[in-house]
């Protein structure tokens, strides 16, 4: 534990090397917080209740997506995708080191991180300008949970479409593909209760939900009483655990091909 | 004008070889060019979604604002198709690949903008040329030939300012190398935000994008003068005629800065 914890500071120390960038992301993040927050609102004009959401409940829910982007990694990372095609992901799988555990902590230091870096800044910008509701103080602890299972969620998705590199090589069309799948079914593109029935539901059981949707209905205050935040929380670890697992055996199928494949 | 004919051919020329590169792996290229089409799919979908829970946005119903998002796409997705590469620069800068293309006699932002090329691209504005006729048609224009001229505008100009956008926030990198998400905003989110009535958004942002960043003029004016709708802000009726001029005013900024960051490169050194 104590080498993961490591490599999570690590990798929280690399990504706070980058200011400008930071500031760039956040102000791309702003941009898009703004214009779809317009959006929403002259939905609401019309439709006031829209999605179960007052209008500002659709503008916090805009900007908490917006500042959770970065963190739960909707746009993903392709390293390790990178290092399968140059062939160095040969050297992780020769170190004693498990490498779905290495690339687990590496993503936890990046996503602390982007949680300080962004997600404050943005919440409050949105706060200024539109006013946010919050959910009430004692759900704290269990929003960071749920903060933490989306880590993971977005972590394990991603984690699937790098390693589906083992066998197409080229990772550019699966992840132009699954950036796009999880920017609709995340609720980024538009929040998920404002897809009409059943589609509402549907897309809210999918695993992206659990990425954005499920984390930041609980930071806008939609579920309030324990058993209903309890569910929230149960379904992400479900995905969670079921997603790692999936991850890890294709890990194991994909490190066979390698072998056979360096003779 | 004999510089420039002399740039395009040497972009034919490169941009023909990335083709030839790319059409090698002819599986790999079709998955591809169907992967490029997730994107305005998802945007569609985001659309049609918006209008799932309105009749109209601030006025427009949902075949005016599909007609606006088209011809958004098809200036935008083709200006990105051809040179939207530029967005490697940072990358460039970074390793000291640019610095061969200086000492080639081929302006650099050809070189980068050709070398780049995705062709896969071109499926999206092959998408918005089905896109628009349809989107047309559901709209109910009554034709002019002073409407027919406006789309004619927005279709040339929305290409060439969203090209400038590209090339102005890609030459952010010649001082800010890490900004390279700074220009997303204003290449993608400009993009997400003109494809949108602009009438929904408040005074301040308005402006910015009349006024400062005038992505207005590239397709939203063209298109509210085309459906005969007032202007967001009330702008006069004639200002749809300052498009081809704002669109070269913003060519001409483009160049301007691309020369400039030119200058000022010092390469990485080491």
């Amino acid at each position: 534990v104590r080498l993961w914890w490591e490599i999570a500071k690590r990798s929280y120390a690399r990504h706070s090397t980058y200011r400008v960038a930071v500031l760039a992301g956040l102000f791309t993040n702003l941009f898009f917080g703004f214009v779809r927050a317009y959006v929403l609102l002259e939905v609401h004009r019309h439709n006031p209740d829209a999605a179960g959401l007052s209008p500002r409940e659709a503008v916090t829910f805009v900007f908490a997506t917006q500042a959770l982007i970065a963190a739960v990694g909707i746009f993903g990372t392709f390293e390790l995708a990178e290092r399968v095609r140059s062939g160095m992901v040969a050297v992780d799988l020769y170190r004693p080191v498990d490498v779905q555990a290495y690339e687990a902590a590496a993503e936890a230091g990046r996503a602390a991180f982007q949680l300080v870096a962004r997600a404050v800044p943005l919440l409050l910008v949105g706060a200024a300008a539109f006013g946010v509701t919050l959910a009430p103080l004692h759900l704290l602890p269990a929003l960071l949970v749920s903060l933490a299972l989306a880590v993971v969620v977005g972590f394990a998705i991603n984690f699937l479409l790098n390693l589906s590199a083992f066998w197409l090589l080229d990772h550019a069309g699966v992840g132009a593909v699954g950036i796009m799948t999880a920017t609709l079914l995340s609720g980024l593109a538009i929040p998920l209760g404002y897809f009409p029935a059943p589609l509402d539901t549907v897309t809210r059981a999918l695993p992206w939900a659990a990425m954005l949707q499920l984390p930041v209905e609980l930071m806008v205050g939609t579920h309030r009483g324990a058993a209903d935040v309890a569910l929230v929380l149960a379904r992400q670890a479900a995905w969670a655990v079921a997603l790692l697992a999936l991850g890890r055996y294709v890990l194991r199928r994909a490190t066979r091909k390698v072998l056979v494949q360096g003779g | 004008v004999g510089e420039l004919r002399y740039g395009l051919g040497i972009w034919w020329r490169l941009a023909g070889a990335r083709a030839r590169a790319q059409l090698q792996y002819p599986a790999s290229f079709a998955l591809l060019c169907a992967a490029s089409l997730v994107g305005p799919a998802v945007d569609l979908v985001a659309l049609r979604v918006v209008f799932a829970n309105t009749p109209a946005l601030a006025g427009w119903t949902s075949a005016e604002v599909v007609l606006l998002f088209s011809l958004t796409g098809l200036t935008f997705w083709t200006a990105d198709a051809v040179v939207g590469a530029v967005e490697t620069l940072p990358q460039r800068i970074k390793d000291g690949t640019f610095d061969a293309l200086l000492l080639r006699p081929v302006p650099s932002l050809v070189q980068v903008s050709a070398d780049g090329i995705a062709f896969r691209r071109f499926t999206r504005t092959a998408l918005a040329l089905v896109l628009v006729p349809v989107a047309l048609a559901r709209a109910d224009v009554a034709w002019t030939p002073a409407r027919a001229a406006a789309l004619v505008a927005a279709l040339v100009a929305g290409f060439a300012l969203f090209a400038a956008v590209f090339v102005t926030t890609s030459a952010v990198a010649f001082w800010l190398v890490d900004a390279r998400e700074f220009g997303n905003a204003f290449t993608y989110g400009g993009a997400y935000l003109g494809s949108q009535p602009l009438d929904i958004y408040a005074a301040w942002l308005r402006r910015f994008v009349t006024y400062l960043l005038p992505i207005a003029f590239a397709v939203y004016l063209p298109v509210a003068y085309l459906l005969g709708k007032p202007y967001a802000g009330g702008l006069p009726r004639g200002a749809v005629a300052l498009t081809p001029l704002v669109a070269l005013a913003c060519v001409l900024a483009a160049g301007a800065v691309w020369r400039g960051g030119v200058r000022h490169y010092q390469s990485t050194g080491s």
